[in-house]
């Protein structure tokens, strides 16, 4: 007889506190999915939203519950400690502003609502799982569950030629991404051994092994894999034409909590993992840095589409990040954590009013759409104005602060010139931050280009304007629902809030991100 | 005997690597990637991984490749090749195949200079030793225990994802404007669901009188 | 490369054993073929073949030299080498499969020990799962190489349903394979010892059963060679020498669900009763067993009328596909409780 017949497996002990908040997650995912193939209308288009926030809501309890915590969990796949928490905040906040932005969307409607909330939600729980992952595996498993339901969001506007491109662009190169990943993983697992982040370190610590060039090969194949994720130029091409394409409320999902995500891994196998190879990827990384900054600050000038500028916006936003990932020290950690936090709000204030105009105007995403915003919607000009300036880096607001901790890093950590390449770029940035402003303020609305415009443009009293039929996808669904959209205003309102607020008093901030970087036992 | 097979399948793996890129007919292309995929599997036999190998033939070459054949026989034409579009947009699509060309040379050169010039002494040595018995290395019972102990939370977050994979497809496959248009459609009673739907007439079968 | 789990043999020996599996497979397919045509006749009250050689026993060897002797011909519109290899991938894969049924224990012979089947790998019955999907490949290479759209239709049809039914049937095995906590088929008819798994097993043998028809193209799911729609489906434009192999393999295919079936389900070479003959006894009663099980296939070949395609499907999928995924579940929970 087999003796395999008497053996008794002992699974591994598993820290369900630890895990609570992806369970949540995951949970919510199938329970929306569920609950949207019942009943009426009303239940899908509101019901599943609800629930579906109240996953994150939950999943954020349970963060919160979680904090101060130091274990490692499930055999060591995960990490749970203040960075991946850190992470989890901004992950959560940043998918709730997604939720309420594609409360009445296009695009929710034609995936169905459950499908979409329940893609959304798993996309969630893959990027909390990649924050926290402490081993190539999970790591790798996580970002499958972060890339297959984004692919398939990208392309939710089902009728839209330019979203399915978009959806299938992502899914091809992200493929490749990935690919390049693995490859690169299964090179350091070769020449170390183990595939526990731990366990690397340690191979890597002793020997000649941190200089053979098996392992230098893996980690320069996971440099690739990782900066098609995190849209880190050369690698960043498909990043305009995704964010374009991609229904808005996808785009500002994609945008920030990818980064992320993606940001989470560089710290946390980079400066962990292979940090005693770093002399060999510190300065691979910070020329990656710098090309990224010029690329995404070159390229996003005198772009038209304000997805398209703010997708090349958002490759330079990820050169400024990679410096605190170069430095490798508490304070680099810190800076990057810090702005990841400060770039959801900028980034979630500017695409809720493009959001909110897509829906008000048949101009799309153009910067013509936003043309003499400020006199006629002051509340959504402001946010957006905030959002502008604080990507450009200028004081008193969360930008500014985010992009001073990170030249600070960057400096004390020896790489001055990046630094210099940080404030370079932000200079260029203004070159094509103003002018959105300048629309906004000093440009008059343009004349009504279709018919059905005029009534759209005719000054609205206060600031949630009904709407007739704006542009032509409300004619086509029509409903008193699409006339006022009161969440998308309130993400935009309270982002810009927060943009500002933490640029005026960043202390609480500090002390979020303070935990993080002493989690991860680097100078 | 080990060596003539490893140079056989390494062909195979070679050859059906190439053929996909080179081949002109899409068929022909899922096909060389079906040789290069069942190569592959005999590579693993080799290295002794049962396991890996069997499913590497019934995922892959046996369902994966089943549905890329499915599509390429149902849908591309001999007349409809890839490469000739590319050659077709002139100096743009040479521009892009020599492009590609050099870059995958040069990440076959990387690939080489990393695995020739690794001072890692398992390369050049021999595998490890074969030892029978249900509990070994590469046995199905060693990878599921692996897979329920170790490597627990990526097995079920796996599992997770096949699902979500699953829901995404039928979104993009649906494409009809998600449940709204048949919108307050009745919920079925379980007596209606076991029910059979139609009579099984040949009108039913050909969608005339769709059941 | 295949090794053997437990013990090594001599490369003599195995090289012993592959000539004589091809030759039993060889020899037994012929008598299937009269079986059927014979039975067939029976069910439908009709003789049968009766002409050649006493009560038309030599049928099907006129057959196939009637099949073999025949001019090779090929449609102009056919892809040379495709439309050649095609029914030589079905026939390689039929007699690869047929390779793992084990027909007996390990056995004394001259003095080494030999065990009584092709080869006892680890991985058991996904070896024939991994060479179900390769066999995909003959049906569909034959059926898109012959440029004539019934074959092509038939070959989709068949690889449709090839892929849509091996589901069900892995799945179907897996409550066996929890039962047994093993996959070398050798092991699971040990662990049958007290019972054979039919009983326990019995819906995940059903499952089993029915998915194997739908394998092997077999009635009621021939819809591949559906006649009627098709004129013969993938092999439509073969004659000859083709479709000889062509016929070879699928009934080869019905010989291996068969012997798949005896050793997982029906306790391969074990007697009821707990009688032990003498070794030299496994083979034959393996035989029995399958051959049992080969007339419940053309009984009910004689019995039940073809399924439609979309009822093929909807059944392969909602009625089978949940039917074994709950076996698989039950069975886990129950072993889960037992231990």
């Amino acid at each position: 007889m087999i003796p395999l017949a008497t053996a008794h497996l002992k699974g591994p002990h598993i820290d369900f506190a630890g895990l609570s908040p992806l369970i949540a997650l995951l949970g919510g995912s199938v329970l929306v999915l569920i609950v949207g193939l019942l009943g009426s209308r009303w239940i899908r288009a509101q019901a599943v939203p609800s629930l579906s926030l109240g996953a994150l809501g939950a999943a954020l309890g349970l963060t919160i519950w979680q904090w101060n915590a130091q274990k490692s969990i499930v055999s060591g796949a995960l990490r749970i400690d203040d960075l991946a928490l850190v992470l989890n905040l901004v992950l959560i906040a940043g998918a709730a502003c997604t939720v309420l932005l594609a409360w009445r969307s296009l695009a929710a409607r034609e995936a169905a609502h459950g499908e979409f909330h329940a893609l959304l939600l798993s996309s969630v729980a893959g990027m909390s799982l990649l924050a926290a992952a402490q081993n190539t595996v999970a790591l790798f498993v996580g970002l499958e569950l972060l890339s297959i339901p984004l692919y398939v969001l990208c392309a939710t506007e089902l009728k839209r030629e330019h979203s399915l491109e978009s959806g299938l662009k992502y899914l091809i190169v992200g493929s490749v991404g990935s690919a390049t990943l693995l490859y690169g993983l299964a090179m350091i697992y070769g020449a170390t051994g183990t595939t526990d982040f731990a366990g690397i370190a340690s191979a890597l610590s002793n020997g000649s092994l941190a200089t053979d060039p098996l392992t230098l090969t893996g980690v320069a194949l996971c440099v690739a894999g990782l900066c098609f994720k995190s849209s880190i130029a050369p690698f960043h091409q498909w990043t305009p034409d995704v964010y374009e394409g991609a229904p808005t409320p996808v785009t500002a999902f994609m945008a920030v909590t990818t980064k992320v995500a993606a940001f989470g891994v560089f710290l946390r196998f980079f400066d962990v993992a292979l940090i005693d190879t770093q002399v060999s990827w510190g300065p691979a990384l910070a020329v990656l840095a710098t090309i990224t900054i010029l690329v995404g600050n070159v390229g996003a000038l005198g772009q038209s589409s304000l997805k398209r500028m703010l997708a090349y916006s958002s490759v330079a936003q990820a050169g400024y990040m990679l410096a605190g990932v170069v430095v490798s020290t508490q304070l680099g950690v810190r800076a990057t954590v810090f702005y990841l936090a400060a770039y959801l709000f900028m980034n979630m204030a500017a695409f809720a009013v493009i959001v909110a105009r897509e829906r008000q105007t048949d101009l799309g995403d153009s910067i013509g759409a936003l043309a003499g915003l400020g006199r006629e919607r002051p509340l959504l000009a402001w946010p957006m104005t905030i959002s502008m300036l604080a990507l450009a880096g200028i004081p008193a607001t969360a930008g500014f602060m985010g992009k001073f901790y990170l030249i600070d890093a960057a400096v004390s950590g020896g790489y001055t010139w990046l630094g210099v390449a940080i404030v370079v770029g932000s200079m260029i940035s203004l070159g094509y931050y103003l002018p959105v402003i300048a629309a906004m303020w000093m440009r008059e609305a343009p004349a009504a280009t279709s018919p059905n415009d005029a009534s759209v443009l005719a000054p609205t009293p206060g600031p949630l304007p009904a709407l007739a039929g704006g542009s032509s996808e409300l004619d086509e669904d029509g409903g008193p629902l699409s006339g006022s959209q009161p969440e998308v205003l309130v993400v935009a309102v309270l982002a810009g809030a927060a943009t500002i607020f933490f640029g005026v008093i960043p202390q609480p901030l500090f002390d979020l991100v303070h935990g993080a970087g002493s989690g991860l036992g680097l100078f | 005997m080990s060596s003539v097979l490893f140079f056989l399948a390494a062909i195979g793996v070679i050859t059906g690597a190439t053929g996909v890129v080179v081949l002109r007919n899409p068929f022909y292309s899922v096909l060389a990637l079906v040789i290069h995929l069942v190569s592959l599997a005999v590579l693993f036999l080799l290295l002794r991984a049962e396991f890996v190998a069997a499913v590497q033939v019934v995922v892959y070459a046996g369902a994966v490749m089943v549905l890329y054949v499915f599509v390429v026989a149902y849908v591309g034409g001999e007349s409809d090749s890839i490469g000739e579009r590319l050659r077709s947009r002139g100096a743009v699509g040479s521009g892009l195949r020599l492009g590609g060309a050099i870059l995958g040379g040069a990440v076959c050169v990387e690939l080489l200079i990393a695995l020739l010039g690794t001072g890692l002494e398992a390369i050049n040595g021999y595998g490890a030793g074969y030892s029978p018995g249900p509990q070994a290395y590469g046995t199905p019972a060693y990878i599921g225990k692996l897979l329920l102990t170790r490597f627990l939370l990526a097995f079920e977050v796996a599992s997770f994802l096949l699902l979500i994979a699953a829901v995404g497809g039928v979104v993009l496959a649906r494409r009809r404007g998600g449940l709204e248009d048949e919108d307050e459609r009745d919920l079925l009673t379980p007596l209606e669901m076991l029910r059979p739907r139609g009579t099984g007439t040949m009108a039913e079968g050909v969608g005339r009188r769709s059941p | 490369m295949l090794a053997v789990v437990g013990y090594f043999e001599p490369w003599w020996i195995q090289i012993l054993k592959a000539i004589l599996i091809f030759a039993v497979g060889l020899q037994l397919v012929p008598v299937v073929l009269l079986a059927e045509r014979k039975l067939l006749g029976r069910f439908q009250s009709r003789y049968g073949p009766n002409r050649v050689g006493p009560y038309g026993a030599l049928q099907p060897l006129a057959d196939i030299l009637k099949l073999l002797t025949k001019e090779q011909s090929r449609p102009t519109t056919s892809v040379g080498l495709l439309f050649a290899i095609a029914p030589l991938i079905s026939i390689l894969t039929a007699v690869a499969a047929f390779a793992i049924i084990p027909f007996g224990d390990t056995q004394d012979i001259f003095g080494t020990k030999v065990g009584l089947y092709g080869i006892d790998v680890s991985i058991g019955p996904l070896y024939v799962f991994a060479l179900g999907g390769i066999a995909f490949y003959g049906i569909m290479l034959g059926g898109w190489s012959s440029g004539s759209k019934y074959s092509f239709l038939g070959a989709m049809r068949g690889a449709a349903q090839l892929i849509s039914y091996e589901v069900s049937q892995g799945l179907a095995l897996v409550g066996v394979v929890i039962t047994a906590q093993t996959l070398s088929l050798t092991g699971i008819v040990t662990a049958q010892k007290g019972m054979w798994y039919f009983i326990p097993q019995f819906f995940g043998f059903l499952v089993f059963l029915v998915a194997g028809f739908a394998e092997t193209n077999r009635a009621p799911f021939d819809v591949t060679e559906a006649d009627a729609e098709l004129v013969g489906g993938y092999n439509t434009e073969y004659g000859g020498g083709g479709f000889a192999s062509y016929y070879f393999a699928e009934y080869l295919n019905v010989l291996v669900v068969s012997g798949i079936v005896t050793t997982i389900f029906l306790g391969g070479w074990l007697m009821p009763f707990g009688i032990h003959p003498p070794g030299w006894v496994d083979p034959i009663v393996v035989l029995f067993k399958m051959s049992l099980i080969t007339f419940l296939f053309i009984w009910i070949r004689a019995t039940l009328p073809r399924l439609r395609y979309d009822q093929l499907m909807s059944f392969g999928w909602k009625v089978l596909l949940p039917l074994a995924t709950v076996n698989t579940l039950v069975t886990a929970i129950v072993v889960v409780a037992v231990h």
